[in-house]
């Protein structure tokens, strides 16, 4: 039944979504309504595209920049920079806190291109050609982004958190 | 990649992005479903509108006069031939009964008048307009 395929599709790709939109707005919430907005323009033209996975990503990255224009100034004179932080990019787990958050800063201190590829990389599931096609970019380029930033993570985080 | 970049990714596959909320849930539910329900009233409507419209250029291409033919004068054996078939429909047919005329003999009329209009111009194409025999 379609109504069961298009729920089988969020709970495999939603979370992974709802990370990637982040990057354009702070707020889980706003990230959500992109991704909603994002997933029912996928699901009409899902079946026309090669790669739907790709296709979904690449929706959610449109309609965010969409989101972004149309908010911004908004965004900015409501928030003031201020508050977006505060909400975490993972589900809290008790014991591994301290190495979330200390994951969590040094993601956000990637460069935003940097950033895009991870996340597409290791929560999306995507290969870098994939990830090339979403960010219109040369698959090497994703892939040095990719070494660069697992680079820079591994230089900024505490080597207890390595362990 | 080196060991510790390979420690890298591992501390990154084991974090689990947020799980997407209940309002994301409904909220594409309901946006779904109502698309779904539109486009189960609107397709009935529009398939039979590209329908109809379908039918009634096909009739009027079919019933449409074509009297025009591509004439070009053939400079080897100096004197035109038909480049394209000479095209008359029914309704063309019909004005050639009502005009005491068979079909063919408004095929044969119109090839001849194109051999006679054409017997000036020399190595050049030219279009012929048929002229109803009424």
């Amino acid at each position: 039944m379609n109504s069961d395929r298009w729920r089988d599709w969020l709970g495999e790709h939603g979370s992974g979504l709802v990370l990637f939109a982040r990057r354009w707005a702070p707020r889980q919430s706003d990230a959500e309504d992109i991704v909603q907005e994002a997933f029912v323009r996928f699901w009409r033209g899902r079946e026309r595209v090669g790669e739907p996975v790709a296709y979904l990503y690449a929706c959610v990255k449109r309609c965010a920049m969409d989101w972004r224009r149309t908010t911004e100034r908004r965004t900015r004179r409501e928030m003031g920079g201020a508050g977006e932080r505060d909400e975490c990019l993972f589900e809290p787990s008790g014991q591994d806190s301290e190495r979330r958050e200390a994951i969590e800063a040094a993601l956000r201190r990637l460069p935003d291109e940097q950033r895009d590829v991870v996340v597409l990389k290791i929560w999306g599931g995507l290969t870098f050609q994939e990830v090339a096609g979403i960010l219109d970019i040369p698959s090497n380029t994703a892939a040095s982004r990719y070494r660069y930033a697992l680079e820079a993570l591994r230089a900024w985080l505490p080597e207890e958190v390595q362990q | 990649m080196s060991d510790e970049t390979d420690r890298i990714e591992a501390e990154l596959l084991g974090l689990r992005p947020r799980e997407v909320s209940q309002r994301l849930r409904a909220g594409l539910a309901a946006e779904l479903d109502r698309r779904a329900s539109r486009w189960v009233v609107w397709r009935p409507i529009l398939g039979g509108a590209l329908a109809a419209a379908a039918a009634i250029v096909m009739a009027v291409g079919w019933w449409w006069p074509r009297g025009n033919e591509v004439v070009k004068r053939d400079t080897a054996k100096d004197r035109p031939v038909v480049v394209s078939k000479v095209r008359t429909g029914p309704t063309m047919w019909s004005y050639a009964r009502a005009a005491g005329q068979s079909p063919e003999s408004l095929d044969a009329a119109l090839a001849r008048d194109a051999a006679r209009l054409l017997r000036p111009v020399r190595g050049q194409k030219a279009y012929v307009g048929y002229q109803m025999p009424l």
